[in-house]
Formats: structure tokens, C-alpha cells, sequence
């Protein structure tokens, strides 16, 4: 198939990223109610909360005792090294881990966290078993905690044989978070620009714009190197989280205090996450997220089936050869497949999905999935079954967060192209839940571009196909496994900043 | 739960469905006693309910529950904006008993929630009064029919409560059928201060099947609570002020 080059911004799609809204009220602080609150945040939504944004969850089989697994949330995005000695968690939040291992997306087991007072001279207490209530709204759970630990301490050991740490850590989150805005607002077309592109008949305008390549053959830039966050880590032996078989579903909440009248230890979540950017990437921004946020996974699928596109399959679904081997066509006769201009398919063009809704099932409802008698996946010791797992086999901290959504959707997501351009998926839409691409050459959405290449470019090109993030300090090979905090600006370690005089 | 056998009094013109039921009746201008049985409060429903606790201030709640029939809520779920905070989303159950041609009902989560109002019988044009809520606060009992609700549509909207001042408002919103708000006006006025707001944003978000969904206007979360097609209830979550906010799809 020989394509117009200016098809190749038309080539894949994925959705619904929108610009931050700012939060503004319409009604002033009031004065005739009594406010009896004491020193909990105000704010309805994380984004005034930071100790309650939860960033990542990661969920793995601990490579170093196969008899556990280890849960990590982390909070305090942006954590700035200079002020490391300000960050801690809220002792007015409840964070916790939640573990379904009957299928149903419900939580049978819990993981809750709570710390005693503000500041860095806390002490995390950890309460681990059946819960009290499920959903929105938990209470602590009565019974003594299994283990505690002093923020920033070593990791400590309690008698059910749970580890536990707190404290600060480097941010793991590996992201080019800069060029993916530049894609959206229309400063940039691509992760890496592509000024001598040559497979179409059209040759865009100046190419396509993006980050060039360095000497070590990368073009991306971590958005999110040299800051730091907190991170609460459990390990735990198997044992306590799995059910009958080996899956488990996992995702972590923080919830707020209730007023005292309504329960003691009574709190209602205010924030969740499970798999990596679902609501990134799939809920519209500010209140749309504010309610995915609140919601629980149990009612995922029934609330948000409807943001996820059609999957391709082996049948065409449109008349113009709209399966996953025809987008495989197109992604490659574009040069998109080999570097240097896109990473190499991840699926086969030969895979064999004939579910439509397999995008759907693998990202809803929103939690990890993990099977505890598997090595988490990585490109050595793992697999990937897209709908099994999900993305992935849990998520283990040094697996390719972007990367591989990238890759499927490209691969995978239905997209309605202009008519008439002979391109798979520019057939009629009819019933099919397509992201939309009909306005030629651009996508109506900026964001249709961000996927066309399967990378950000962000490890050098030699090692695009290990799947690993590539994070800016190198990952710990024993519990908690994410790098120690980024030092002082000037001290030894420090990136980008001078040697202290 | 068994009938208690109390009677009330009901005109034939102002007689719910229930009641139409259980007596023919001549011209519309006949009194009869009936019995009134716990099968007078069956189905779903909505409340609100404002007033003032002795400890906590002035607070707002909105909720449903459905009732058997037969002396039990078997589900329930409300918000609370107390003057100690937000509680929100809190599922409840309860139960209710007919005494003296009133409905007397207890909502609670099983532990320090409960809440008890009394009410009547919904009318012909589906509501009720809702009084002695926790105590002195009063409000309104909705029949609920939600499941024919979608949320694209014009609504227009009243807005009352407390923030500086007394707050009252009016304005409208066009929901697209995301739920994400298309375009809309707003005037609010708070104590001595008016403020137009000319471009509203904002989202009635997914509805539970207790007809209970989160929305935002202006940035501002509430609880939304679907009474019919055309009619939903908001109330405000943000412990700052209260907020209750009735709509109608126009």
C-alpha cells in the first residue's frame, strides 16, 4: 500500500486527553455554617491534595522471594529535592491497597496505612485483612497493625511477615510528558521529528516536528526526572491476598476522614488508580476525572466502557480491510515500524484477536491485574497477554509504563478515517465505537498523533524493544526496589545541578 | 412487618394512586377512612432534608431508598454536607413503620449514621413532606423513577443555600449525553454580592442504580440524585457551604 505522507498524521488514534481546567468556586467560604473541620484539606479533588494524589501503583511477584508480593503507591508528585525535608503523608488520610482475588472486582482483602501524626516524624501503622466495608466508604479495620515504620526508616518486618516502607523515593514514573503536551496543543507533530520522511507520495510541510535524536540515540526527555514523591511499599506474604486461584486484582484508593458524628476511623475515598494513565488517557480532564476518582472499579465497565474504542480484529469491519493486519500495513508502509522513526509492532500483524470489545476488557474495570505464582512481566522474565493481565502482568516498577499503551493502541484501537482514502477505517463508522480521524490530514484530536510511533524515544533506540522505562536513577535490586531520593541539589548524585562548593 | 392498622383521612381529589386504589369515589368531594399499611411507602425514592444540629450547624443531605412495602428500606444511599464536614455517598438501609397516618423512617450505615425522619404518603403529583428530620430539619420525599433518566438535555436550575450570606441563584446548563456541560449561564447571588457567570462548565457524571451520580458545575463537585426523566436534585459537597440545586430538563 503506498500512502500520502500526510496520511501518516492520520494513520492510528487514540483519545480524550483535554487541558487542565482550573478549579475556581462559585460561592465564596461561607460563614453562617459552623465549620467544625480541624486540619483536614478542603479541597474536593487531589489536585489540592497532594498527599493524597496517588501518582503509580505497582504490583509484582517480589523477584527476590517468590513466596511474596509487593504493593507500591506513591504520592507527593513533584516532589522538589531542595525541600525534601517538607514532604510526608497525611495522617488525615486513609491510603490503602485493595486486593480482589474472586474476580468480581470487589475488594476481599485490604492493605490500609495510616499514619499518626503530620511531618516527617511519622509513623506509618499497617492494618492488613478482610474488610469491614467495600467501596467508596471503608473504616480501619479494628484489629491490632501487622507492622509500622518511621518515615524514611529501613524497611521493617512485622510478625504476619509483612514488610513496610515509607518515605521518600525517586519519582520511577518515566514520561516525555513535555512533548506529549506539545503534540496536543499543536506545537509538535511527534515524539521524534521526522524532517526527511519519504514513504508517502506527500511530503508534509517541513516534515513532521519533533524532538531530534542524540549521540546516545535517544530523542525523549523524562518530564519527571530529578524530582522525587513518597512512597508507601508493602510486601506481603501470598498467602494473605490470593484466593483460590492464582489472580488478583489490585488498585490503590486515599480517602478522607468523614466527620466524627458519622464514624469513628470512617472515611470516603477521594482518589484511586490501578492500571498506569487510564483516566489519563481515557477520561475527559477536571470533573469527568473528579468522578472516575470517587467511583469504584465494581462499576467501571457499566460507566466507561463507552470512553474505550472498538479493538480490531481479523474481520474487516468496515469494507476498506479495517483489521488489525490492515492497520499493521498501514503502520508499516508509513515507515512507522522500524527506527528511526517508530518502535517495531508488538503484536503480530497476524494476531488473533475477534473480540472488539478486548481493549475494553483489558483496561476495565481499572486494577491490576496479577497472577502470584507468575514473574511480573518484563521482557525477560514475563509475558504479555492483553485481556489477562490487562497491560500487564501487575506492574512492576521498571516495566515500560508508556511505551506499551502506546504500542496497542496503535495497533489496536479503532479509528474512523476520512472516506474515500482508501485507508483501513475510512468505511462507513456505522455501529463501531471509532476515535475520530476525519478531519484529513489532521485528526479533529491532537492526540491521535501521540501514538503513531509506539515510543517516546525516551530509552535509546538500541533498547526499544526491552520494554523498560528507563528511569533517570538506576532502580534498587532489593525492597522497595525505586531509587532513593534525588540528594540535595549540589550534593553528590545530584543531576543538572553544580557540585556543591 | 405488619400492617398497624392506624386510618388516616383522604379526599378523593387530593388521594395519591394508593389511595385511588383502595376506594371508588363519587363526585371528588367524599371523605373516607383508610387504612393506611406499610404498603404506602413502596418503591424508590428521594429525600432532602435541610436544618440545623445543635453541635454542628446548619447541613443539607440528599438520598434515595427503596422501600418494600413491607416496613423495609432494603437500599438506600445519601450525601451529607454537615457543619463537621462532607459524608458522601454513604449507602444506608433502614426501616419504617406507619403510626397516626404518618411514615416514620430510620436510615443507617450500621454504625454512628442514623437518621430518622417522618413523612407522608406522596401525593398525586409524587411528593411528600419530609419533616422532624434528625430533629427539627425538613424537606421533601420524591418518587424516583430513574431508570428512564439519560443526562443529555437543557436543564434549568434554582440554586439555594448558605455561603457569606444567604445564597440564592438561577440559571441553566445543556448537557451533551457524556454528561459533560455543552454551555450555560448562572447567576448567584451571595449575601450583598451578585455574580453572573455566563459560560458554566461542568458534568453530570455516570448514574449508580440508585439514581445517585457525582456532578460539577463551575468546579464545584456535588451529589446528584436522578427523581425522574426530567427532574434531577443536586446538593453541594464542598464542606464550605451548602448547596441544594433542583433541575428540571426543559
Amino acid at each position: 500500500m503506498k500512502l500520502n505522507g500526510n496520511l501518516l498524521r492520520a494513520a492510528v488514534a487514540m483519545s480524550i486527553l483535554g487541558g487542565t481546567a482550573a478549579y475556581m468556586t462559585f460561592a465564596p467560604a461561607k460563614h453562617m455554617k459552623t465549620v467544625l473541620g480541624s486540619d483536614h484539606r478542603e479541597a474536593p479533588t487531589v489536585d489540592g491534595l497532594p498527599e493524597g494524589d496517588i501518582t503509580d501503583v505497582y504490583s509484582f511477584v517480589d523477584p527476590n522471594d517468590s513466596t511474596k508480593v509487593d504493593f507500591i503507591m506513591n504520592v507527593n508528585p513533584f516532589a522538589v529535592p531542595a525541600e525534601s525535608g517538607s514532604y510526608a503523608f497525611s495522617p488525615d488520610l486513609l491510603y490503602q491497597f485493595k486486593i480482589d482475588n474472586t474476580g468480581d472486582a470487589v475488594e476481599d482483602e485490604v492493605i490500609q496505612i495510616k499514619f499518626d501524626q503530620p511531618g516527617q516524624s511519622q509513623t506509618a501503622s499497617v492494618y492488613a485483612g478482610a474488610p469491614t466495608t467495600t467501596g467508596a466508604r471503608n473504616t480501619l479495620l479494628a484489629a491490632a497493625p501487622v507492622a509500622t515504620v518511621r518515615f524514611n526508616a529501613a524497611p521493617a518486618t512485622g510478625s504476619s511477615g509483612i514488610t513496610v516502607f515509607a518515605g521518600l523515593r525517586d519519582d520511577a514514573f518515566v514520561f516525555d510528558f513535555a512533548q506529549f503536551t506539545r503534540i496536543l496543543n499543536g506545537s509538535q507533530d511527534l515524539f521524534r521529528g521526522v524532517p526527511n520522511y519519504t514513504e508517502g507520495t506527500t511530503q508534509p510541510s517541513g516534515g513532521f516536528r519533533g524532538r531530534g535524536i542524540r549521540a546516545d540515540g535517544t530523542s525523549g526527555v523524562d518530564s519527571f526526572a530529578g524530582f522525587n514523591l513518597t512512597s508507601i511499599a508493602v510486601s506481603v506474604p501470598k498467602t494473605m491476598v490470593r484466593g483460590s486461584g492464582p489472580m488478583i486484582n489490585v488498585w490503590a484508593t486515599v480517602s478522607q476522614q468523614v466527620p466524627t458524628r458519622h464514624g469513628q476511623n470512617t472515611y470516603t475515598q477521594i482518589e484511586r488508580q490501578g492500571q498506569q494513565a487510564i483516566s489519563t488517557i481515557f477520561v475527559p480532564s477536571g470533573a469527568a476525572r473528579d468522578a472516575f476518582n470517587f467511583a469504584i472499579p465494581q462499576n467501571d465497565v457499566a460507566n466507561y466502557s463507552s470512553l474505550i474504542p472498538d479493538a480490531l480484529t481479523t474481520t474487516d469491519n468496515d469494507g476498506t480491510g479495517n483489521t488489525i493486519s490492515g492497520r499493521a500495513a498501514v503502520l508499516t508502509s508509513l515507515g512507522l515500524t522500524a527506527l528511526p522513526n517508530g518502535a517495531p509492532l508488538l503484536l503480530p500483524a497476524t494476531f488473533g484477536n475477534t473480540d472488539k470489545n478486548l481493549l475494553r476488557e483489558a483496561l476495565l474495570p481499572d486494577v491490576q491485574r496479577l497472577n502470584v505464582d507468575q514473574a511480573s512481566a518484563t521482557t525477560t522474565s514475563g509475558t504479555l497477554d492483553i485481556g489477562q493481565f490487562g497491560l500487564q502482568n501487575g506492574r512492576p516498577v521498571d516495566f515500560s509504563t508508556i511505551d506499551l499503551p502506546l504500542q496497542i493502541l496503535r495497533q489496536l484501537a479503532d479509528v474512523q478515517f476520512p472516506s474515500g482514502t482508501g485507508i483501513p477505517g475510512s468505511g462507513p463508522l456505522g455501529t463501531r465505537a471509532a476515535l475520530g480521524c476525519t478531519q484529513y490530514p489532521q485528526c479533529e484530536d491532537r492526540r491521535v498523533l501521540v501514538v503513531l510511533q509506539g515510543t517516546q524515544f525516551i530509552t535509546p533506540d538500541a533498547n526499544i524493544t526491552q520494554y523498560l522505562d528507563g528511569n533517570d536513577l538506576p532502580l534498587l535490586t532489593s525492597f522497595p526496589y525505586l531509587a532513593a531520593p534525588h540528594p540535595l541539589p549540589g550534593n553528590t548524585g545530584t543531576i543538572n545541578f553544580p557540585p556543591q562548593q | 412487618m405488619s400492617d398497624l392498622g392506624f386510618g388516616r383521612i383522604l379526599t378523593c381529589a387530593g388521594a395519591s394512586a394508593l389511595a385511588a386504589a383502595l376506594v371508588a369515589c363519587g363526585n371528588g368531594s367524599t371523605s373516607v377512612t383508610l387504612p393506611l399499611s406499610t404498603s404506602a411507602l413502596s418503591g424508590s425514592y428521594v429525600f432532602t432534608a435541610t436544618g440545623t444540629d445543635a453541635t454542628d450547624g446548619d447541613y443539607s443531605v440528599v438520598g434515595s431508598f427503596v422501600a418494600d412495602g413491607k416496613g423495609n428500606i432494603t437500599s438506600a444511599v445519601a450525601d451529607y454536607n454537615l457543619g463537621s464536614g462532607v459524608d458522601d455517598n454513604v449507602p444506608l438501609t433502614g426501616t419504617y413503620t406507619i403510626s397516626a397516618g404518618s411514615i416514620s423512617v430510620t436510615l443507617t450505615d450500621g454504625g454512628s449514621v442514623k437518621d430518622t425522619f417522618t413523612t407522608a404518603p406522596v401525593n398525586a403529583s409524587g411528593t411528600a413532606g419530609v419533616s422532624n428530620f434528625d430533629g427539627t430539619g425538613s424537606g421533601q420525599l420524591y418518587t424516583q423513577a430513574a431508570s428512564g433518566f439519560s443526562p443529555a438535555g437543557t436543564y434549568s436550575f434554582s440554586l439555594n443555600g448558605e455561603g457569606d450570606g444567604t445564597i440564592s441563584g438561577s440559571g441553566q446548563f445543556v448537557a451533551a449525553a457524556s454528561g459533560a456541560f455543552s454551555s450555560g449561564t448562572l447567576t448567584l447571588n451571595d449575601a450583598q454580592t451578585s455574580t453572573t457567570y455566563p459560560a458554566v462548565t461542568g458534568l453530570l457524571g455516570p448514574v449508580a442504580s440508585s439514581g445517585r451520580g457525582f456532578a460539577n458545575i463551575e468546579g464545584n463537585n456535588l451529589a446528584y440524585y436522578v427523581i425522574g426523566p426530567k427532574q434531577i436534585q443536586l446538593m453541594g459537597l464542598d464542606a464550605r457551604y451548602l448547596l441544594t440545586i433542583p433541575a428540571q430538563k426543559m
